[in-house]
């Protein structure tokens, strides 16, 4: 047994301000004290301690234990303490639960743990070669606000979605600890991309696709990246009861309505019908100076996208049984 | 000269075409013929020996025959009529006549096929690639200098920006991409973790570097993009292989090593230049990746300032001066620093004085100055110069305008943490249009940057290295605090308080022996130390305790705050979802 988890037990199953005076660490002391990693091991299993008895209090009955555990470890997300707080919890207060909650305990672990909160799905593909991506042109003065003027003037506005960019920035700025997989533009080595894709989609809490038309025509070469990402989410994702809750599109074209008549090749048409059916946010053009437009947008990111990416675990806490 | 493949023969006059058909007779495709091949195909050999033997054979042949002919009596048959021997020895005896003229043909024939073959060979030479051998090397590489050279002034004229630099492979770093914004960039990570290696490698991409390049990416084959804006238009350097596939050259780049040591022993400043080049735009990134000593850099700069004071009538009066000055003004809230003057301190050499607060009556050299003021000093003289080579005819207001690119690593050493609130925010002031690059420790030089501006390395849970990562926060108006948790995640404690707070079931123990020593009537020698010691070690297990009570207060303070945070999303995603149940429209009117 490792000094840590020596430590986790002794401290898994006394209170801080009563550990240091115990038997149990007496002895642990006594035994591995000279050790080199014993004693900053130590600080950080009993700092880990003093977050898991803030959230366990004392008297909750065990399914507010169990919302409480979840909450923290959603709380210590690429933190540190997050793998201690896991073990004390489960040294201290996972044996006493019944079955049921100590498998959705460890089945909510498993989805906490995912290495990315959400995915962001996008096109680079320029439908109007040469010239700038007209996406870019169209939403100017959005990406200008979030993103800011200089940004949008020297930006290569041929080969970067800078509305991706913008609204990427502007999720990130709403829920700060979340952390999305994005792939801004073509990496250098093409051949890794798909890996890449592959890996990132595989590892994510929510599906977010920015749809624009020009997703829906296949490539003349190549593959529909797009497509691809989809299909492998929602296949993820085809077993969760929440799964409509876990993929959100957001809507970025000239018209709205002109969407719902995009004629398709057949193998996108369930990909077409479930964002029609979904009635995903729109973003008006926002090319020309228009402050409230701005604002109007923001919001709409701000409350219909960025909570629901959040909610991909709050949601682990509300239905905690 | 060796040969080491086959090439294609080009076209031949018509009579040598001619001849080299007869090639295929005896299985020699001209068309993949390669000079060895030329030389050692056995059917060619067989046909040149065979008709070397042919035609001795056939002149043997021919002159037994021409003997026989002639020697054939040609009179008539006694039987009358004509003898068959007769009319075939006149046959004979006209061949003999003819025979030397189609044989005299043949041999020209044969001459012309050897100069096809001989021509073959010295085009076929001709075209191929010989293994180089060193003064080839060496040519080539003049020749590809010279190129270099060629676009690295033309680059001179040029306004870059960088974009973004992304890497695949480098050994010591997670593959990834540094995203650079136009004014400000800031790196920060722990000692070790890369940041140095990262910038000379942007370094030698920017200045095309190929040496620090091999050494650095020198296992694997990394692979790197650099997106850079040239006068508004994108364009990419790549480097595959530890090799350039563009060809945009180098781009000029001043960048300024960690070590900014002024040598505060030496207070004479030579009165004439080196001649070492060391301030122009080729040599602006020279000891940043050589890691060579930047201490004769310095010093070329305080010569500089002393030639710059020489040569011109109006002293001290000048931008550089009144540039240096302004700064550290600002820096140390001192309103008196200023240059005092240059004087001659040897045959050749100068002393450069200054005046502050604490000597406004007695100047002191420079290099009395503190490290830090010196640092600065050398940071903001050095950019000045490196702008003034880039545009040497420019006006003082128009050279601070200068469009350049200038990393300067650990931008924070040797300043003050005051000073390092300050820094980044004169450098802008003064040089507004130069991208900087900066790296540092400090998280106090984020200080008042815009989102975008600061990116971190971090040492990942499960990757193999260090990832670097935006920070899409502004900075304004954050505080030291708000700096030191967001930047660098600042958790470790110090090895006392950790020794001594894990000692803290000893305290008793401690406490009886301290006791039992204290006691004793007349303590030997060894109980006074050891009573000494339990002294010390006591006080240290109770203040260590002490510490340990106000740390777990205030993780206790920071876990309720971070509970009240995940209650607050909580809250806000239930009513996001109540709200998109209710059928909240998801519209937006234009």
């Amino acid at each position: 047994m490792s000094n840590r988890e020596a430590l986790v037990q002794v401290y898994a199953d006394t209170p801080v301000s009563q550990v240091l005076t115990s038997n149990a660490y007496e002895a642990l002391y006594a035994a591995h004290g000279a050790d080199s990693d014993f004693k900053g091991e130590r600080d950080a299993v009993e700092m880990a301690k003093v977050w898991v008895e803030k959230f366990l209090k004392p008297g909750l009955t065990q399914q507010e234990q169990l919302e409480q555990a979840l909450a923290l470890l959603i709380s210590t997300r690429r933190d540190r303490k997050q793998d201690l707080c896991y073990a004390l919890i489960v040294g201290g207060y996972k044996s006493e639960w019944t079955v049921v909650r100590q498998s959705y305990f460890e089945f909510c672990w498993k989805r906490i743990q995912a290495k990315f909160d959400f995915f962001f799905s996008f096109t680079l593909r320029n439908p109007a070669a040469p010239g700038e991506n007209p996406i870019n042109r169209r939403y100017r003065w959005f990406i200008s606000h979030v993103l800011g003027p200089d940004e949008f003037e020297q930006a290569d506005r041929k080969l970067n979605n800078l509305l991706a960019d913008a609204i990427y920035q502007r999720i990130q700025g709403e829920v700060p600890d979340a952390e999305g997989f994005y792939f801004p533009d073509s990496q250098y080595d093409n051949s890794k991309t798909l890996e890449k894709l592959e890996n990132a989609v595989s590892s994510h809490l929510v599906f977010v696709q920015l749809v624009q038309r020009i997703m829906l025509v296949a490539p003349r070469d190549g593959d529909n990246y797009c497509f691809r990402e989809y299909n492998r989410a929602v296949e993820l994702l085809q077993d969760d009861p929440h799964k409509e809750m876990r993929v959100i599109f957001i809507l970025a074209e000239t018209d709205r309505e002109a969407f719902k008549e995009q004629p398709v090749s057949p193998s996108y048409l369930e990909w077409r019908d479930h964002i029609y059916e979904k009635d995903p946010p729109y973003l008006a053009q926002a090319e020309f100076p228009n402050d409230a437009l701005v604002k109007e947008l923001n919001e709409l990111i701000d409350n219909k996208v960025s909570p629901k990416i959040r909610a991909a675990l709050t949601r682990l806490v509300e239905e905690a049984p | 000269m060796a040969i080491s493949s086959s090439i294609a023969v080009e076209s031949l006059p018509v009579p040598w075409e001619l001849t080299l058909i007869t090639f295929r007779v005896f299985g020699v495709d001209r068309n993949t013929l390669t000079v060895a091949e030329l030389r050692s195909h056995s059917p060619y050999r067989r046909f040149v020996l065979s008709g070397f033997f042919g035609i001795v054979l056939l002149a043997l042949g021919a002159v037994a025959w021409a003997a026989a002919v002639w020697l054939i009596p040609l009179e008539q048959p006694s039987s009358g009529g004509i003898s068959p021997f007769r009319s075939w020895a006149l046959i004979g005896r006209l061949c003999t006549l003819v025979g030397p003229s189609i044989w005299l043909v043949s041999g020209l024939m044969f001459m012309v096929a050897m100069q096809a073959r001989t021509r073959a060979i010295a085009e076929v030479e001709a075209k191929l690639v010989p293994d180089p051998t060193l003064p080839d090397i060496e040519q080539k590489l003049e020749q590809r200098d010279a190129y270099e050279d060629v676009l690295f002034e033309r680059n001179l004229k040029d306004a870059f920006l960088l974009r973004s630099f992304s890497w695949n492979g480098l050994n010591f770093l997670e593959d990834g991409e540094y995203r650079l914004a136009s004014r400000v960039n800031v790196l920060l990570g722990k000692n070790g973790y890369g940041k140095t290696l990262l910038f000379r490698t942007l370094a030698a991409m920017i200045r095309r570097d190929r040496d620090t390049l091999r050494r650095l990416a020198k296992i694997g084959n990394p692979k790197l993009k650099l997106e850079i804006i040239r006068n508004g238009n994108t364009e990419e350097v790549l480097v595959e292989k530890t090799r350039f596939r563009d060809n945009i050259g180098g781009i000029p780049l001043l960048a300024i090593p960690d070590s900014r040591f002024v040598n505060r022993s030496k207070e004479s400043i030579a009165g004439s230049a080196t001649g070492s080049d060391l301030l122009s735009p080729r040599t602006g990134a020279k000891h940043f990746l050589t890691q060579q000593p930047y201490e004769d850099v310095i010093q070329e700069l305080l010569t500089q300032l002393v030639l710059d004071y020489l040569s011109d009538r109006k002293g001290l009066d000048q931008p550089i001066f009144r540039l240096i000055e302004s700064v550290v003004r600002e820096l140390t809230d001192d309103a008196e620093f200023a240059f005092d003057a240059i004087e001659r301190s040897g045959r050749s050499t100068y002393t450069i004085l200054m005046r502050s607060g604490a000597n406004r009556d007695t100047p002191l050299p420079l290099q009395t100055a503190s490290q830090g003021t010196l640092s600065i000093l050398a940071i903001f003289g050095l950019i000045y110069s490196f702008l003034h080579s880039l545009r040497p005819d420019a006006k003082p207001e128009e050279l601070v305008k200068t469009p350049a690119i200038v990393i300067i690593d650990e931008v924070d050493a040797h300043l003050h943490p005051s000073w390092q609130q300050k820094i980044m925010a004169l450098l802008t002031s003064r040089f507004p249009n130069v991208q900087f690059i900066v790296s540092g420790h400090s998280p106090v030089i984020v200080a008042g940057c815009d989102r975008g501006e600061v990116s971190v390395l971090r040492r990942q849970k499960e990757a193999k290295g260090f990832k670097i990562e935006r920070l899409t926060e502004d900075f304004l108006g954050a505080t030291a605090r708000d700096l030191y948790q967001k930047v660098f995640e600042i958790e470790d404690v110090d090895r006392l308080y950790l020794e001594y707070s894990a000692k803290a079931s000893l305290s008793g123990a401690v406490e009886n022996e301290r006791a039992r020593l204290a006691k004793k009537v007349d303590p030997s020698a060894d109980d006074k130390a050891k009573l000494l010691q339990l002294e010390r070690e006591s006080r240290l297990i109770n203040r260590a305790a002490d510490a340990r009570q106000e740390r777990l207060k205030s993780e206790d303070s920071e876990a309720a705050i971070a509970q009240l945070k995940s209650e607050i999303a909580r809250l806000k995603a239930r009513v996001a979802e109540l709200s998109s149940k209710a059928g909240g429209s998801d519209r937006v009117k234009s």
